[in-house]
């Protein structure tokens, strides 16, 4: 292939192509990465229009360091008036129900609000039947799907909570740390969790892709940046260049996900 | 114009036995070579970091041999075992598929500025070969602190006749800030992109702060898929010279530059 306008070309052409949807961006920003830029709305808008992602599931990186109300608050208005752009809300369990954060019916949840995100060890608590159970009967009934970060919990919290409800839609994210390394529990735990998915921002260890998609199948991965932290070419790359089908990357792309927050019921 | 000469200066073959991987025999990685358009690939075996190093360097000769030389290696300079070490690697120095040596001072549990790394610094100096060395910033992981950049500078000073390559560009924190100081004071001195430090806007960064020659791709494979990193280089905002430059050329000047075309620039 000649060079440069031809593989440039192709590789945004196929970008395109993909209708990519990207399930975790981030405003503010976290220690985990330090030299990184802050998160704001203009700079995700921006990051996207360059690489051709039409449409996000926002996060806010204070909500794990701080009070979750004002993060979430900031999250709603940072989604309201941008077509495709929904928020990924953080909660903590019901009982003893924190003040305010985030009144269970006070967000719009099919409107904006369409995922809600915990960060189990940073707010000292465990992705554990008895202390999150009534908060995954809510989500179960909202369809809200659950996201979090592999650092935030341990794959055996993982496994009892998506063995005790089965109709919870997990996603677990492959940050703040290198996933990889832990791809021995991660496999098994997919395979015995057909209701647990995994963002791939960081899924990056030689042809794992294709090998999740012929074992476990398509759907059970999430296209997601983790920008500003993280490059979005980097997950980009891994997808477009994935020996799978043209069906099944768009499905990571995109589908998946659509699929998912569209489900979203008030 | 011509296909883009890429090179991944940096990557490994065996297995990589603390995760699970696939596709690390020669064979798969030969393919994926030929499907994502990789040249060449310069391995540092994993039997060799983990002080096997008459099987592993067996291994890299037959690899280099059956990939009809595509797949050069580095030996790996253990200081725990200096003339054991350096004996495997002068052993094969007048072989063609040895072109550099790979130190690894969170790995071998040994910090950058021992002295125990003066005998490799001096051998690549008499001997005109590479180090390429695993470098990172301080983490929660405490052997990191032992590769960071900073550390090296005692031998970059002594040794200014070797090229050096910051493997990881010094990580994700402030080895990176490190590493790009040394960049800039040390002409002989390159980053390289292997691993995972996906910082947003890496590339445009690095090739900003140190200029397009001193920037080499590298993968970190199978660690690391290759495609993690060549779409970030293709669609990076950084000109076509200097994506000729990171994708190939600068690797092909530093660790075998005979190898460079007569109408490729030799020189930046």
């Amino acid at each position: 292939m000649a060079w440069p306008v031809e593989i440039e070309a192709q590789l945004r052409r196929e970008a395109a192509e993909l209708d990519l949807f990207d399930a975790s961006a981030w405003l503010g920003r976290t220690p985990a990465f330090p030299l990184m830029a802050e998160g704001t709305p203009e700079l995700i808008a921006d990051l996207h229009r360059r690489v051709g992602i039409n449409g996000v599931l926002l996060s806010h990186w204070n909500a794990a360091e701080d009070c979750s109300q004002e993060p979430n608050q900031q999250l709603l208005q940072a989604v309201a008036g941008r077509d495709n752009w929904y928020a990924a809300l953080a909660m903590q369990p019901l009982f003893p129900a924190d003040p305010g954060v985030p009144a269970v019916n006070g967000a719009d949840w099919s409107r904006k609000a369409r995922a809600v995100r915990v960060f189990p060890a940073s707010w000292h608590y465990a992705l554990v039947d008895w202390c999150v159970g009534s908060l995954c009967e809510m989500l179960i009934e909202k369809r809200l799907p659950l996201f979090v970060l592999h650092t935030e919990t341990t794959f055996q919290d993982l496994y009892d909570l998506a063995q005790r409800y089965p109709e919870l839609v997990i996603v677990v994210e492959g940050q703040a740390q290198k996933i990889l390394y832990h791809t021995r529990m991660v496999l098994p735990l997919m395979k015995a969790c057909p209701n647990l998915h995994l963002e791939m921002s960081n899924y990056c260890t030689q042809g794992l892709i294709a090998y999740t998609v012929n074992e476990l199948g398509a759907e059970r991965l999430i296209f997601a940046s983790f920008a500003p932290a993280r490059d979005p070419l980097v997950p980009l790359g891994l997808l477009l260049q994935a020996d799978i089908t043209t069906e099944a990357k768009r499905a990571i792309a995109g589908a998946n996900i659509r699929r998912m927050i569209s489900e979203v019921r008030p | 114009m011509t296909t883009p000469r890429v090179v991944d200066a940096h990557m490994h073959l065996g297995c990589p036995w603390t995760i699970f991987a696939h596709g690390w025999g020669l064979a798969e990685v030969l393919a994926l070579m030929d499907r994502i358009g990789i040249e060449r690939a310069y391995s540092t075996h994993h039997a060799w970091l983990a002080g096997r190093h008459l099987e592993a360097r067996a291994a890299s000769v037959l690899a280099y041999e059956e990939s009809r030389g595509r797949i050069p290696f580095l030996g790996v300079y253990d200081p725990r075992s200096e003339q054991e070490s350096l004996a495997v690697i002068d052993a094969c120095r007048s072989h063609a598929g040895l072109i550099g040596i790979k130190v690894h001072p969170s790995f071998h549990r040994v910090a950058a500025n021992d002295d125990s790394y003066a005998a490799v610094w001096d051998y690549a100096g008499e001997n005109r070969l590479p180090i390429l060395a695993h470098t990172w910033s301080e983490t929660d992981n405490p052997v990191q602190k032992l590769s960071l950049p900073e550390l090296f500078e005692v031998h970059l000073e002594k040794r200014p006749e070797v090229p050096f390559i910051i493997g990881h560009s010094g990580g994700p924190g402030a080895g990176r800030l490190q590493a790009i100081r040394l960049a800039r004071k040390y002409p002989h001195v390159y980053l390289d992109l292997a691993g995972d430090i996906f910082a947003l806007d890496l590339i445009p960064y690095l090739v900003t702060a140190v200029g397009a020659e001193r920037v080499i791709f590298g993968s970190d494979q199978p660690w690391i898929d290759p495609r993690a990193h060549l779409t970030r280089i293709y669609l990076a905002d950084i000109g076509d010279r200097a994506k000729r430059l990171v994708l190939g050329r600068n690797a092909l000047r530093v660790f075998e530059p005979h190898l460079l075309r007569e109408d490729e620039e030799c020189s930046p």
